[in-house]
């Protein structure tokens, strides 16, 4: 009988494209992910670790990613880790696997030769390292079918479990080959989701810290169980993963302000804010009076974010604006011509939907597009523009008025 | 605002204090001729006005006097909706600024430094002053109402934002709502000036150009983070490659090294052969070198025999040859004796040839000197006879006498001459024709040069008679009349004169030269030439006749010494007769043909002797030859003999027989070593399949294999250095950290950059609106300034305006509009000194009474107009305080009140003064 975790996709070092801003608590929160995995390991009592690829984003990524992550790893010695390079860590000349610094850790062995590698004495490890970036290849092809062995055969391989919907997938790996190459456990990395199939003799355990909104069933590691070559293997996921990525949708409707206000309210109510982070979408409709309402919120958020009450968030305005006016730009308008003019002009210039017409009529087109011509080239849409000189405006006149 | 006072000190030609004021509301002058320092008066107040107190640089230095170092100081009492503010300002050393307000008993301080400075500025709703010197554009009010000395100066430009939104508030009448418009203009334009400049740039130092740099500094970061990551991929590419290569190398030696060892082996096995062949063609040489001297001893012996032999044959022959030759040579002899006893008999014969031709060529000789004695006689006869006829011709000439040719010409010329005036006097004589119808006789009587000539006659009816006379003819008709006719002329009797003159001269010269005429003369003179003409052929004949000779006495000596010759010969001869002419001329061409046949047989003699001892002597010489050769086969025998002997005695053969055999078996030795060789040989690979050859190939391609080996691991280490670098780098996590600040910044700069250009476009439309809003409220500031000009000028004018105020064009009586630039320069100024006096009397009545500026302004004008602008200067000064300055104070005489006027001239002679009224 033998006991593993199987984990994959760590991604150290990694890039935080959709909270930049965090990128470092991000690569921070992942040493502390995996510090957890190790003491799991320990606790567990496991045989060793299988790293199924993609253990660093990068093979350039730093010395002291390395450093510390192999550190964590040789912690646990005499537990053995296994590491297999996917396509993020690809095992070529300049592997991050061929470092010196991995010969200091006799617990930790890289497979980077597609050859069996025994483990112990009923247990044989077929690897399928990952030699290019871009490799369209069949990773598990090499594995021998069983023959008259009697140990434990397990798989590692990274890549993507076919059939597919996606057409040429990198690395493809059949959903058959366990039971063609008579394996106990085909242990792969490449999604980040948790996935089990094949009666739980194939599985990806996902990533165990989510990397970006929007990948769902993340942040765990699976215990694996296997009692003895034929058996089913028995899988425990464990969670590992501390950080959570809300993605919530907003539409405006009726009072801006009220709902600007609920949203608030549930913010502020956030379990856990301080490893929360939040994607909000606004979607609906505000005239140019409520624009200013919308900054409002907008300031308020970048404000939590500053103070630390939430660790990050991220508004995304899908919202119309309407040329209807009932607050200070409706006062305006009606006691100053000029202002009614300017208000008319970038109603015009926003494309704004009309549902009560202004005081002033716009200005012929020709005249108002000799005043976007200066703006051409700024890098901001003239609909935007205008609507962005409302919200100014509409804030000046509450100002003045 | 309402200048009250001005007091300078320190400022360009002010080094002392001087103050003008106090100005009064209305018309005020300050007059001075040029640089009395008028200007710097007016610079200096809107110094004081305009700039910070605390302003440096070259700018404010300059406004020091000359060469001193003294702090420019100004005061400024004016006054601003009725309440009296002072200004003092101190720039450069110890630099201040007061603003004082009077409370009515005295002066309270109110503000300092930048408040002062900020206070004053807002009254003259001029912009922010700067680190430099405040432009004119920033002046506000000024910069439309004080028309000062300074290029482009008296150009109307315009006016500020603010000063139009204060005139288009004041044409409208909509004080609060525009106070409300300018609020909200006054925050756009903060907020605008956030990130731009005035004129439309993003301005440095901005949050938008901070970001931006930034934005592009992390971008150049991150260019070169990924560009340590490229060059880190390309090294790990270029070990790959190192590594497959090795692996290559390492596989292609295994297969170059198993090449080797067979290759080897083979090569040991053809060194073998080899050595075999070697030996074998060592004895092949020894053989032939045997063979070869057997040869050459066989061939030296049968050469010898045949020498021999050869020889034999000879001799045999060569004898009968001998016997043969010595035969023909007695024959021989007897011929060539034969032939010398021609040779003599024809040498005799030619001899007495040879005599008889003398004797023939000499009587030959004799006969010829008679003939030509004989000639030469002829020749003297025929000479004589020319010689006389000769003689006879020159006496004939002498007889003749004719005159010379010159002679005839002069006669022939007094002839001509007589005859000319002869013509004349006959030409200008009188002449009558006389016809008679009857009977009637006449006594006509003439009158010539000398004597009267008078006949009588009678004529016959129808008789008719001429007369003629030179001087006169007296006609006497009994009866009937006398006719009395007279030339009245002497020339014919002075022609007639003359010519008698002549005809003696005529005769003179004719009776010397023995003529009668000269017509005579000139047939005596073609006789003489006639004459002379046979005179010559005679003497041209005789010439001839003489042939060589000079004259017939030498031609005479001649022929009797071929006389003499002649008798000499004939006495040679021998012959008695001196008539020679019966001896005939012996026929010598016989004689001489005789002679060369004789010579010529001769000659054959002597050839056919000649010859006959050539071949003779020949044949002599064949026969010693001959003896000769037989002598030399008999030595060449005897050395064959010798040869033979000495070869067969070197190699103890017995015999030449032998010495054949011997060779012939060695021949057959040779080719059976032959033999073996070349089947050993063939045995040999060939060239091309020498196995050292490909040994050879193979080492090489070893070697090569080698080198490329050590200089892989080489390059495997430099690029290992390069990897380990690359590797220990972290150029990715270098370059995801960048990406990720830019991402930040691109966030927060879209967001910027989005309110800032937000606010520029609101700006932008603001201000189309309100230059829209400032035009329909234009027309009555255009009737103004239209009433002006047409008060000026006498004639109807309308003004257009554009929305910052300045006019865009004037329209003529004719109804044809100008811009201003077209406008004569006088028109052009007169507009723009009214567009100033019409703003400001529209601030002046509407927001706060103010004054206008004019230094000079007046250049172009003519003096009807000027005068019709002091006239208008006079009217708007009940609403406007004007202040003139000008260097021709007569000019705005009768306009300007005492208090008004003030002589800066006569204001700087007084030190420390504090008032210059003039």
């Amino acid at each position: 009988m033998v006991r593993f975790l199987h984990t994959a996709d760590w991604q150290m070092g990694m890039k935080a494209t959709d909270a930049s801003a965090l990128g470092r608590q991000l690569r921070e929160a992942r040493f502390a992910t995996l510090r957890r995995v190790a003491v799991l390991a320990k606790e567990r009592s496991c045989d060793f670790v299988l790293a199924a690829g993609d253990l660093f984003e990068h093979n350039q990524v730093s010395p002291e990613t390395v450093t510390r992550t192999l550190q964590i790893f040789g912690d646990i010695a005499p537990i053995p880790v296994y590491m297999l390079p996917g396509n993020h860590d690809w095992y070529d000349a300049g592997s991050v696997y061929r470092r010196d610094i991995f010969r200091s850790y006799e617990n930790i062995v890289v497979l980077g030769r597609r050859a069996p590698v025994a483990i112990g004495a009923n247990c044989m490890l077929y690897p399928c390292p990952v030699f290019r970036r871009w490799e369209m290849d069949e990773p598990t092809g090499w594995i021998p079918v069983r023959e008259d062995e009697e140990e434990i055969r397990i798989g590692v391989a990274h890549g993507s479990l076919m059939p597919l919907a996606e057409p040429d997938p990198v690395l493809p790996v059949p959903e058959d080959v366990v039971t063609r190459k008579s394996l106990d456990y085909l242990a792969l990395g490449h999604y980040h989701s948790l996935r089990r199939v094949a009666d739980d003799r194939v599985a990806y355990p996902g990533t165990p810290e989510p990397t970006r909104f929007g990948e769902a069933d993340a942040g765990w590691v699976l215990e694996v169980e296997l009692q003895g070559p034929g058996q089913p293997p028995r899988i425990t996921p464990h969670r590992v993963g501390r950080l959570r990525w809300l993605e919530w949708r907003e539409e405006l409707e009726g009072n801006v302000c009220e709902v600007i206000g609920d949203l608030d309210r549930r913010i502020s109510a956030l379990e856990d804010p301080d490893h929360t982070l939040l994607r909000l979408t606004l979607t609906g409709s505000v005239n140019a009076d409520e624009l200013v309402i919308l900054e409002d919120f907008r300031n308020r958020l970048d404000a939590r974010r500053e103070n630390r009450s939430i660790l990050f968030t991220q508004l995304r305005e899908e919202v119309m604006t309407t040329e209807s006016l009932d607050g200070a730009l409706h006062r305006a308008a009606m006691e100053d011509d000029v202002l009614a003019g300017v208000i008319a002009d970038l109603t015009a210039l926003g494309s704004l939907h009309a549902s009560a017409g202004p005081v002033e009529d716009p200005r012929d087109p020709e005249s108002l597009l000799e005043d976007v011509r200066p703006l051409e080239g700024c890098g901001v849409g003239t609909e935007a523009l205008a609507q962005e000189a409302l919200t100014r405006l509409a804030r000046i006149i509450a100002e003045v008025m | 605002m309402l200048l009250r006072r001005l007091e300078v000190r320190g400022v360009r030609c002010f080094d002392q204090r001087v103050t003008l004021g106090p100005f009064v509301d209305g018309l005020n002058m300050i007059h001075g001729p040029n640089e009395s320092g008028k200007s710097t008066l007016m610079e200096a107040m809107a110094r004081a006005v305009f700039d910070r107190y605390s302003v440096g640089g070259a700018d404010i230095q300059e406004l020091r006097p000359r060469g001193s170092s003294l702090s420019p100081e100004v005061t400024v009492e004016f006054e601003w909706q009725q309440r009296c503010y002072r200004l003092h300002k101190r720039f450069i050393d110890d630099p201040r600024s007061v603003l004082e307000i009077y409370d009515g008993t005295r002066w309270v301080a109110r503000h300092e430094r930048d408040a002062a400075d900020d206070y004053v500025r807002q009254i003259f709703s001029g912009e922010v002053a700067g680190r430099g010197l405040t432009p004119v554009s920033g002046w506000g009010l000024a910069r439309t109402l004080w028309m000062l000395q300074r290029p482009g100066g008296s150009e109307h430009h315009g006016v500020s934002d603010a000063v139009a939104a204060q005139l288009r508030s004041a044409l409208a009448g909509q004080l609060q709502i525009t106070t409300r418009l300018d609020a909200v203009a006054e925050r756009v334009e903060a907020a605008y000036r956030e990130d731009f400049t005035p004129t439309g740039k993003i301005r440095k130092g901005s949050r938008l150009q901070e970001l931006d740099d930034g934005l592009s500094a992390r971008r150049e970061q991150l260019e070169e983070a990924r560009r340590r990551m490229e060059e880190a991929d390309r090294t790990v590419q270029r070990m790959e490659s190192v590594e497959s290569e090795l692996e290559r190398l390492a596989q292609e030696r295994c297969t170059v090294v198993s090449d080797l060892e067979v290759v080897e082996s083979e090569v040991a096995r053809v060194e073998k052969m080899r050595d075999e062949v070697r030996a074998r063609r060592e004895a092949l040489s020894e053989q032939r070198d045997r063979l070869d001297r057997l040869e050459q001893n066989l061939r030296d012996v049968q050469a010898a025999l045949a020498t021999i032999a050869r020889g034999e044959r000879s001799l045999e022959a060569m004898e009968g040859e001998r016997e043969q030759i010595a035969l023909r040579v007695q024959s021989m002899e007897y011929l060539v004796h034969e032939a010398d006893s021609a040779l003599s008999r024809a040498r005799s014969a030619r001899t007495e040839a040879e005599r008889a031709l003398r004797h023939g060529i000499r009587a030959l000789d004799v006969l010829g000197e008679w003939q030509k004695y004989r000639a030469l006689c002829e020749q003297h006869e025929r000479v004589w006879s020319l010689s006389e006829a000769l003689h006879e011709a020159e006496k004939e000439l002498a007889r003749e006498d004719a005159p010379t040719e010159e002679e005839i010409e002069q006669l022939q010329d007094v002839e001509r001459e007589a005859d000319r005036l002869r013509a004349m006097a006959e030409a200008s004589s009188l002449r009558v024709h006389m016809h008679a119808h009857v009977a009637q006789p006449v006594k006509c009587r003439v009158d010539q040069v000398d004597d009267a000539d008078e006949t009588t006659r009678v004529l016959d009816a129808g008789e008719q008679h001429e007369v003629s006379g030179l001087d006169r003819i007296n006609l006497s008709l009994p009866g009937v009349m006398d006719l009395d006719i007279a030339s009245g002329s002497s020339q014919a009797r002075d022609l007639r004169r003359r010519v008698d003159q002549l005809e003696a001269e005529a005769c003179a010269q004719c009776d010397r030269l023995g003529i009668a005429s000269a017509k005579e003369g000139r047939d005596r003179r073609a006789r003489s030439q006639a004459i002379e003409r046979r005179i010559e052929q005679l003497r041209e004949k005789r010439a001839h006749a003489l042939g060589g000779y000079d004259d017939a006495a030498s031609l005479q000596t001649a022929a009797r010494e071929a006389e003499r010759r002649v008798e000499e010969g004939r006495q040679r001869m021998g012959w008695a007769d001196e008539d020679l002419s019966q001896y005939d001329s012996p026929v010598l061409r016989e004689l001489q043909e005789t002679a060369d046949k004789a010579r010529r047989d001769e000659e054959q003699a002597q050839g056919i002797y000649e010859e006959r001892k050539q071949n003779l002597e020949e044949k002599r010489e064949e026969q010693v030859t001959l003896s000769a050769k037989l002598r030399e086969i008999q030595g060449e025998i005897d050395t064959a003999e010798t040869t033979v002997r000495a070869v067969l005695g070197s190699i103890g053969c017995p015999d030449p027989d032998t010495l054949a055999h011997w060779t012939e078996e060695a021949r057959e030795q040779t080719r059976t070593l032959e033999e073996e060789v070349g089947q050993l040989e063939a045995e040999l690979p060939g060239e091309e399949e020498d196995p050292s050859v490909r040994r050879d190939t193979v080492r090489a391609a070893l070697c090569e294999i080698e080198k490329r080996e050590k200089s892989l691991e080489h390059e495997r280490i430099e690029v290992g250095v390069a990897l380990d670098s690359a590797k220990t780098r972290g150029a990715y996590e270098e370059a995801v950290k960048i990406e990720e600040e830019i991402a930040e910044m691109e966030t927060t700069l879209a967001r910027h950059r989005q309110r800032a250009w937000g606010v520029y476009l609101l700006r932008s439309i603001l201000t189309k609106r309100r230059e829209a809003a400032m035009t329909e409220h234009l027309p009555g500031l255009e009737r103004e300034i239209a009433r002006m000009m047409t008060r000026i000028t006498r004639r109807p004018r309308t003004v257009a305006l554009d929305g910052t105020i300045r006019p865009r064009g004037v329209e003529s009586d004719r109804g044809e509009w100008y811009a201003r630039d077209a406008l004569s320069s006088g028109t052009a100024e007169q507009l723009d000194l009214v567009m100033r006096l019409a703003i400001g009397r529209v601030y002046s009545r509407h927001i706060t009474r103010t004054m206008v500026v004019l230094d000079d302004a007046l250049l172009y004008t003519d003096p009807e107009r000027h005068d019709r602008i002091k006239e208008l200067l006079k009217v708007l000064s009940a609403d406007i305080q004007v202040l003139l300055l000008t260097s021709h104070p007569a000019r705005y005489r009768g306009i300007i009140d005492e208090e008004g006027r003030f002589d800066l001239a006569a204001l700087r002679l007084t030190e420390d003064s504090s008032l210059g009224r003039g």
